[in-house]
């Protein structure tokens, strides 16, 4: 054996295929005589004896161990795992922070992202403003996030910067575009009156660029900057309420909190793409962006994200929806339970976060623990994963919901509760529904979503129709949510336990 | 005018090296004929490095990794014509087209060649379907994973490879393939700058055009990829990879009409893969001995510099200079060691430094960066020391050698050849005789110039311009008239 080991690194290398976690030059020199080198082997080395070797190869071995290393060999000690489950956790609830952070703010400092308003035509411009800006900027953002982190993850910053020029500009002509045929529309209907259409168009298109700007910060998962933006937002309307007496003045302390989180979040890209680059030098450049490509496999993409998006504001615009004097009227009575239900969502969201990570670290994990011939038994474990992964959810989501609902008991009145529970029940679901989404994504089969979403949609939007026909209570409509989450969880999981999950060595294959 | 497809591999004219020397001096000095560079590169964004003589008719950069789609990096490439290919591209024409080329090529493959003309056929037909229809969706195919599965992963040795590495030797296929994706340009000859994979355009000319082909072989391709295994791969896995680069080799030299190793070092490596010995001739790299020539070079020390030319990695052995400048400076204090070069392995460097301090040897060896004049380091060097642990036919020892510098080498791939009793010649891999070499030198002064003198006669007679370039005039000429020839012959008898 030592005898074809001619040089100082196949030697270390031997050492550390034999044991990897060698300490010492006696480890190695036990190693060495287990592998037949002899004193006359190592005088052809240079050294005195077989110690002198050891010491020489030791050098080696501990540069090949630095080198494993930094290519993420080692293992994870338990502690660490406990925090990065932590982490992912907290990870997962950030993902819900606009929602957490907006209600969280409003019971605790009684401030909002939204004008709290006392009537309710009023409030149907800005909750509209909220609903169309969502759904305005859903669809955009994913055709540019996808090359984004692609260009980011090749530390090909002047690419980045490009996209991202590109898309704000594209972002911004879009809400200007969409804002102008919604006036054009709401005038050429006479139906609501100016101010009403005034309060609207400036909710709309600053709640558009808040999405835009910290789209970009999500797909980077720049979570703390992410939340620090909201908080900021928050904080300027807080401060400006302070100096604002009139409600009309108000009401534009929160466009400008609402500005200057975009604001913010634009300052915070620009400083985080410079400091990338002034210390994790680009590695590439002359770069050609093909918007054309992009698009084209942005589409898909775009198309999941819109229909997520519709398929979660359907119950609101359906209970908004009164015909007459107006189309659409928010009922506040409805909005109450509906923004408390939105608390259900963090904890399943960081359960899923984090089942979600475990579930990628899995599939390449068990690649490495599975030899080609037990492909089957990989796909099982992988299996054992995903069906973890929901049942969690599930239970994390349930329980969430009965504790809320007992210390939400005193600020409910019946039918909010039905409204509250029906709808938190949803949501649980949904966390379910977003991670098929997630595992369709990173197995870069984002249209497999599709089917079900626009089947969500439509039992949404049947089901929440009926049932108020049926039944003339706007807490109906909560119900046909969850019956239609409920709907498209299950079939999202059937998608992905026969696609995904059975041929899971040929999608993650396949993903990269 | 001949026009030539001269294909490269991470070398000319994106980084520079001892091939991308070897290739730009080829064709600045063949101005009667007509170049197409196609280089097959890891990422699309890089920049040329060399100024692109006037005969350097076109530049192909082919990208195998860097982009998400083939051809997305070329402005001449329209989204319609993707769309179109894409569009037409379904699993189950997948499956009926291309999937059994793709099996032939596997099961040649993983037993590293057996019928290098099957191989070569599949490639073929792999690369007319690959024109035609999207590589993106092709090598994304459930039937292109299942003949994987079923060619590997129910192979009855290659089953017991882990499943991760079956995973990753697919991924580099599926990018290895994007080289098929492309339409090669009509030329006389092609010439290949490695038997490796940027050779594969040669073979499929070759085989639909009857292109003639030219292989010139400075480092053993298959022998440095050997080098390069992952260490922490099983046996088993390490033999599919080796069967890779084994059949890559050997298709390469089948269809080869001419194999020129740089030196004869190579030449046994080329035999035992099974290239015919009739096909071989060793044509040595040839330098400027305008440029590199004895100069007086000022120096305001009386510091003795040992000068290494190399990048900065494993495989150039700076280690091991490293190791013997401390036994060097024990008993020569005024012997210091000059390393030019980029950078290549920043690990590799830092664990450099490292050894540098611990042996204390801060101000006895510098690393000096890359430089554009290495005559003038040459010139300024006491002796030139390589102390590679694998070379094919080293530019830096001839040119050292043209300089009239002694040189010390370690005794890898053709240096023996080159420096022929004009220099020392040591084991590789052993600090201790690099040392002894370095020694010798340092207390023979008269030694020492005598070596010096010696070797710039020997280059002289052995390795110029001139001979080099007649050796490759003469080699293109004879393929040419060879290939009319059996043209003419061919007319005849129709």
């Amino acid at each position: 054996m030592a005898e074809i080991l001619t040089d100082l690194d196949s030697l270390a290398i031997a050492i550390l295929e034999v044991d990897e976690n060698v300490k010492d030059y006696l480890d190695v020199a036990v190693i060495l005589e287990l592998l037949g080198v002899t004193k006359d082997t190592a005088r052809r080395y240079g050294c005195d004896d077989i110690f002198d070797l050891a010491r020489t190869v030791f050098e080696a071995v501990k540069y090949y161990q630095l080198k494993d290393e930094s290519s993420g060999v080692k293992r994870k000690s338990r502690l660490e795992s406990i925090i990065e489950a932590i982490k992912l956790f907290a990870g997962g609830v950030t993902l819900s922070s606009p929602w957490l952070a907006v209600i969280l703010a409003y019971i605790i400092f009684k401030v909002s992202l939204l004008p709290a308003q006392e009537t309710p035509l009023a409030s149907t411009s800005i909750n509209l403003a909220l609903v169309f800006s969502i759904i305005n900027t859903s669809w955009i953002s994913p055709i540019f996030m996808r090359k984004l982190f692609y260009f980011m993850y090749q530390r090909n910053y002047s690419a980045v910067r490009k996209i991202l020029m590109v898309y704000f500009t594209f972002g911004f002509l879009v809400t200007i575009l969409a804002a102008g045929i919604s006036i054009v529309l709401v005038r050429a209907l006479g139906i609501y009156p100016d101010w009403w259409s005034a309060y609207f168009m400036t909710f709309f298109v600053t709640l558009s660029l808040l999405w835009l700007t910290t789209a970009p910060l999500y797909a980077l998962r720049l979570y703390i900057p992410l939340i620090f933006t909201y908080i900021s937002s928050l904080s300027i309307i807080g401060v400006s309420y302070g100096m604002m007496e009139m409600l009309q003045q108000r009401y534009m302390a929160h466009i400008y909190g609402i500005i200057s989180g975009s604001f913010m979040a634009v300052i915070y890209l620009a400083i985080y793409l410079y400091l990338r680059s002034r210390f994790k030098p680009q590695i590439h450049e002359g770069v050609k962006v093909r918007f054309s490509f992009m698009l084209y496999l942005g589409i898909p993409y775009a198309i999941v994200n819109l229909l997520y998006f519709i398929f979660i504001f359907i119950d609101r615009l359906l209970v908004w929806y009164v015909q007459a004097p107006y189309p659409f009227i928010v009922d506040l009575f409805y909005e109450k339970p509906a923004s408390l239900s939105l608390l259900t969502i963090t904890v399943p969201f960081g359960v899923m976060n984090y089942y979600v990570n475990k579930f990628y670290r899995s599939a390449s994990a068990g690649e490495r623990r599975f030899n080609s011939f037990q492909i089957d038994e990989y796909c099982r474990s992988m299996r054992r994963v995903y069906l973890e992964m929901h049942a969690s959810i599930l239970a994390s989501g349930i329980l969430f919901q009965i504790i809320l609902y007992h210390l939400l008991q005193g600020f409910l009145i019946k039918d909010e509760t039905w409204i509250f529970m029906y709808l938190s029940l949803g949501h649980v679901f949904l966390a379910m529904i977003i991670s098929n989404i997630l595992l369709f994504l990173y197995m870069h089969r984002p249209a497999k979503s599709i089917p079900p979403l626009l089947l969500g949609i439509l039992v949404n939007f049947i089901l929440g129709v009926s049932f108020m026909r049926m039944w003339g209570m706007k807490y109906a409509v909560s119900l046909g949510y969850m019956i239609a989450s409920i709907v498209t969880a299950i079939l999202l999981a059937a998608i992905s336990l026969r696609t995904i999950i059975k041929n899971a060595d040929y999608y993650y294959y396949s993903a990269f | 005018m001949v026009r030539i497809l001269m294909l490269c591999e991470g070398t000319y004219p994106f980084y520079r090296g001892g091939v991308s020397t070897w290739t730009h001096n080829l064709i600045s000095n063949l101005q009667d004929y007509e170049f197409l560079i196609l280089a097959v590169t890891s990422t699309p964004f890089l920049h040329e490095k060399y100024d692109l003589p006037a005969n350097v008719r076109a530049v192909l950069n082919i990208p195998l990794w860097g982009t998400e789609f083939v051809k997305e990096h070329i402005s001449e490439f329209r989204f319609r014509d993707y769309l179109k290919g894409s569009l037409s591209t379904d699993e189950k024409r997948i499956r009926e087209d291309f999937a059994p080329r793709f099996r032939e090529f596997i099961s040649e493959v993983k037993y590293g060649c057996r019928d290098p003309e099957a191989l070569g056929e599949a490639i073929n037909e792999m690369h007319e379907f690959l024109i035609r229809y999207d590589h993106r969706k092709t090598v994304r195919s459930k039937a292109f994973w299942n003949i994987i599965r079923e060619e590997i992963s129910d192979d009855k040795l290659y089953q017991h490879t882990r499943l991760s590495y079956t995973t990753d030797f697919t991924r580099i296929l599926s990018h290895l393939l994007r080289l098929l994706s492309y339409e090669y340009p009509r030329v006389d000859i092609s010439h290949s700058s490695a038997a490796a994979l940027c050779g594969i355009p040669g073979i499929i000319l070759k085989i639909k055009r009857e292109v003639p082909y030219i292989i010139t072989e400075h480092g053993v391709y298959f022998r440095e990829r050997i080098l390069d295994l992952p260490s922490e791969a099983s046996i088993i896995e390490r033999m599919l990879l080796i069967n890779l680069y084994r059949a890559i080799a050997k298709v390469n030299y089948y269809y080869a009409d001419k194999i020129l190793p740089v030196c004869n070092f190579n030449v046994n490596w080329e035999e035992e893969l099974g290239a015919s010995t009739d096909k071989i001739e060793v044509i040595y790299n040839g330098v400027d001995v305008e440029r590199f020539k004895p100069m007086k070079i000022e120096v305001k020390d009386n510091l003795k510099r040992i000068v290494v030319m190399a990048r900065i990695e494993k495989l150039k052995g700076i280690m091991n200079v490293i190791e013997a400048m401390s036994h060097v400076s024990e008993k020569h204090p005024e012997a210091i060691c000059e390393i030019y070069g980029p950078i290549s392995d920043k690990i590799y460097y830092k664990t450099c430094l490292r050894k540098i301090k611990s042996l204390n040897l801060e101000d006895k060896v510098h690393f000096m960066g890359p430089t554009n004049k290495p005559e003038i380091a040459y010139n300024r060097a006491y002796m030139v020391v390589q102390p590679s642990l694998s070379e094919g036919f080293p530019f830096t020892v001839v040119e050292a050698m043209a300089c009239g510098k002694p040189v010390v080498a370690t005794d890898v791939g053709g240096v023996k050849e080159a420096v022929d009793g004009c220099g020392i010649i040591v084991t590789p891999r052993s600090p201790i005789a690099l040392a002894d070499g370095i020694l010798r030198l340092l207390e023979d002064e008269d030694y020492a110039r005598i070596l010096g003198e010696e070797a710039r006669k020997r280059v002289l007679k052995r390795f110029t311009y001139d001979g080099f370039l007649e050796n490759y005039r003469r080699v293109y000429l004879e393929i040419l008239s060879e290939k009319i020839l059996r043209e003419i012959v061919e007319w005849r008898r129709s």
